[in-house]
């Protein structure tokens, strides 16, 4: 590589730069052959390699043919072809290496974690436990006022990109959802629906389960919950200590007790909410069970959340008072 | 009974979000919503999911996936400007093995500032050569298939029979426009 100084760089116009980039990219010269590489796809405008220091094995980079070295710079249809392709290729490691998942991810510049002057794809097969650690991020919720913040500022901007602008302003005191829970609660394979055909059928087994790290919730026995609400003001949901621990055929759940003190009387436990939402719900809704102890607020009838200024979720709309 | 059958829908925070007065939505067309994270990794962090259900990326229509991948890169430069982010990174994490928390399809756009406490450095290993050529190979054979990506299959155009007519009246009324008269010329 030639050694060029810091006077000289200062000195050159952008288009002199790139060219020097290009000229020094190491993986310029493996596109054009001079570097050999493990190469498993290419066709006329991109490339897919193996990493030779792979975070695990499988570990593929795909790359745009022509150089560039950061995510906005690439064309429009470039960009869609490389996510095409990333998904067909991120569905041949899970085929081929029985992986249980795939990390797709791209660094854009040096803070982000960008090493190489190239742009690039990362696919990386992973395995439940297995030792990459780099994308289990804590999170945190955000308060609304300052997701609202930087709405304000993105929003601009991006309209202007893609052409786009919401026709109502969101809602900012309603928190928009429930605090999600560390997994969702279901049984391996049962909300996928079955993969589509895109030429290569995923083999049974293969398809990332997605569970609860501490199990699934036992599944309810829906109409002994609904006759015990029906016919007994009294009303149960099911505590968070009794998951099972299998994944299939859970026992069913009749009558769980509510974990958690102080009640009020069982008689005025017919509908709930959040302190934190405007919707009252069935005890047995999905949508209520999420909803922390400390927040539940608890209705013997409807027409008191209603006049509290609940508005009806589905699962209480034309039911009971 | 209505209760079951609330019961029986699994419930998908994404899918709920979308269609909840709350949320922080940036774009949003037939196929795809973007939106700003709830729990992010990073202030600012927004998230684009296709707005149908599926769970891994491997589900979602070639022609989705390529529009949700154009969006998260006209955010992620939106994001620049905005936010005066230094970088962005876009994740998307495919099944739980990898991290994914909710059941819905998703591209994160993260942006990245100088001195955040964020890193997604890995530590590389050191395979065989044996090995990385029995990947190369089995990775190689399968796709060599990639390509011929699946469309949007268009809507079918309904044909107004009265239509022609009226261009044809137009004709006949001594319309100067040109262009009429070119479609009905026969050559």
């Amino acid at each position: 590589m030639v050694e060029i100084s810091k006077e000289d760089l200062s000195q050159m116009t952008p288009d002199q730069i790139a060219a020097l980039q290009k000229q020094n990219c190491i993986f310029c010269h493996i596109i054009n052959g001079k570097v050999s590489s493990k190469k498993i796809f290419e066709d006329d405008r991109c490339i897919a390699i193996l990493d030779i220091n792979p975070a695990n094995p499988g570990h593929v980079l795909l790359l745009p043919k022509e150089h560039y070295s950061i995510l906005p710079l690439i064309p429009d249809d470039l960009v869609q072809h490389l996510g095409q392709v990333a998904k067909h290729i991120s569905q041949a490691c899970l085929r081929v290496l029985r992986a249980q998942g795939t990390d797709i991810f791209v660094a854009n510049g040096a803070v982000a974690g960008q090493k190489a002057p190239h742009f690039m794809i990362h696919i990386i097969p992973r395995r439940d436990n297995d030792d990459v650690s780099a994308f289990r991020i804590p999170r945190k919720r955000a308060l609304r006022e300052s997701l609202l913040r930087i709405y304000e500022k993105v929003l601009p901007v991006s309209s202007e990109l893609l052409g786009f602008k919401p026709e109502k302003k969101p809602v900012v005191d309603a928190p928009s959802s429930q605090p999600a829970p560390a997994g969702i609660p279901q049984k391996p394979g049962d909300s996928v629906p079955a993969a589509k055909k895109q030429g290569a059928d995923l083999p049974a087994g293969s398809v990332p389960s997605l569970r609860a790290p501490s199990g699934p919730l036992p599944k309810l026995n829906i109409d002994a919950l609904a006759n015990a609400i029906l016919n007994k003001p009294e009303l149960t949901m099911p505590s968070s200590g009794s998951r099972a621990a299998s994944a299939t055929s859970p026992p069913a759940h009749a009558s769980p007790s509510l974990p958690s003190s102080p009640q009020p009387p069982s008689s005025s436990r017919r509908f709930v909410a959040s302190t934190h939402s405007n919707r009252v719900h069935a005890p047995n809704c999905p949508l209520a069970r999420k909803i922390k102890q400390e927040n539940r607020v608890w209705f013997s009838t409807k027409q008191e959340a209603l006049d509290m200024g609940y508005e009806e979720c589905d699962c209480v709309k034309g039911g009971l008072d | 009974m209505e209760q079951s059958a609330s019961q029986e829908k699994p419930a998908c925070d994404y899918c709920e979000l979308i269609s909840s007065p709350g949320a922080f939505i940036l774009y949003e067309d037939k196929h795809v919503v973007a939106f700003l994270s709830e729990e992010p990794i990073s202030e600012g962090s927004i998230v684009v999911v296709p707005k149908e259900h599926y769970v891994i990326i491997e589900q979602v229509p070639d022609y989705v996936v390529a529009k949700m991948f154009h969006v998260a890169n006209k955010l992620s430069v939106a994001v620049f400007d905005s936010l005066n982010a230094l970088g962005t990174n876009i994740l998307i994490q495919n099944g739980v093995a990898a991290g994914q928390r909710v059941n819905h399809c998703s591209i994160e756009v993260i942006p990245r500032f100088e001195g955040d406490a964020l890193s997604f450095a890995w530590v590389p290993k050191q395979l065989s050569e044996e090995e990385m050529s029995t990947i190369e190979i089995e990775l190689k054979e399968l796709c060599s298939n990639i390509g011929g990506f699946e469309t949007e299959k268009e809507e079918p155009v309904v044909l107004d029979s009265s239509a022609p007519k009226a261009a044809e009246d137009g004709a006949k009324k001594g319309d100067s426009d040109f262009r009429k008269k070119q479609f009905l010329r026969i050559p």
